[in-house]
């Protein structure tokens, strides 16, 4: 069961976009309403280009006092996130994420996006900070 | 007006014990999707707060020895597994034996940005609200998102 594709754990089929002249208020709405904890930012032929994430709204954003009614999200996402095939691993996921410092892996066939995974995705509790257990992931 | 901690907390606030044990802080943690919980005497002083990664730390040397378990139990994305769930039910330990006492809180009148500020170079997602070194709210990230998403134009 370690051997997961993360094409069986996608929950999203269609993951929630914007584009980079949306606002990060706009992000925020989408977030809170759909709850989720990432925006993928698209080009207008929805190739991926950034991602936004409830993390960034709160130090780039809020911490820094920008107007969350006029930043937009091309100002503020993080630029060409990593990604990963959907029939990669859950292992390769969380390993990816555990070396990042990152918790959302878009997924892409191509140029094509099929998915986003959180950290949340692969369990509750113990989907552990064990990733922070640098022991643990030394035994991998 | 200038939004406030007070304005978007969750309140009241789900505390636990010190005497509560493990089993049912875990329970806990995973059926509200929250990442740590405040712990109070029973009359809602804050002495402490217990996150997943305190729970988990003992266990470092068995993660070795149960390599695959450990892995199947982070991969497989379900609810708390009845197998983790009994092994933590034989651990004795108490919120007191565990959690962390030097605890990061906010007041009622704090901005959101700084708010955001604590969490963002703590690297944490909860903070407990005090009045009178009384937990009367939590306000997380989550909460701070809804914030900017709600009106923007009151947050600085």
């Amino acid at each position: 069961m370690t051997n997961r594709k993360l094409a069986e754990i996608i929950r999203r089929p269609n993951p929630v976009t914007l584009p980079m002249s949306a606002t990060v208020q706009e992000a925020c709405r989408l977030m809170r309403d759909h709850r989720i904890g990432a925006i993928l930012v698209t080009e207008e032929d929805g190739r991926l280009v950034g991602l936004f994430t409830g993390r960034d709204a709160v130090g780039r954003v809020l911490a820094e006092a920008l107007d969350p009614a006029t930043t937009t999200l091309g100002a503020v996402m993080t630029v060409q996130p990593d990604t990963l095939k959907p029939t990669a691993t859950a292992i390769d996921a969380l390993r990816m994420m555990q070396d990042g410092g990152y918790r959302h892996l878009p997924l892409m066939n191509g140029a094509q996006i099929v998915g986003i995974v959180s950290h949340g995705d692969f369990c509750g509790l113990e989907r552990a900070r064990l990733d922070e257990e640098t022991g643990f992931w030394e035994i991998l | 007006m200038t939004i406030t901690a007070a304005d978007i907390m969750t309140a009241p606030a789900v505390v636990v014990l010190p005497e509560t044990n493990m089993a049912e802080i875990a329970s806990l943690l995973a059926s509200k999707h929250f990442s740590a919980v405040p712990v109070c005497r029973a009359d809602n002083t804050l002495v402490g707060i217990v996150s997943e990664s305190d729970i988990l730390k003992p266990f470092r040397e068995s993660v070795r020895a149960r390599r695959d378990w450990w892995l199947g139990v982070i991969a497989e994305g379900e609810a708390l597994p009845q197998d983790f769930l009994d092994y933590l039910r034989q651990d004795t330990r108490t919120a007191a034996d565990v959690m962390v006492r030097h605890v990061h809180t906010a007041t009622e009148g704090t901005s959101l940005p700084e708010l955001a500020e604590v969490m963002i170079k703590q690297g944490i997602k909860r903070l407990p609200v005090l009045r009178d070194s009384k937990v009367v709210g939590v306000v997380s990230r989550s909460d701070l998102v809804a914030a900017i998403a709600q009106s923007p134009a009151m947050l600085v």
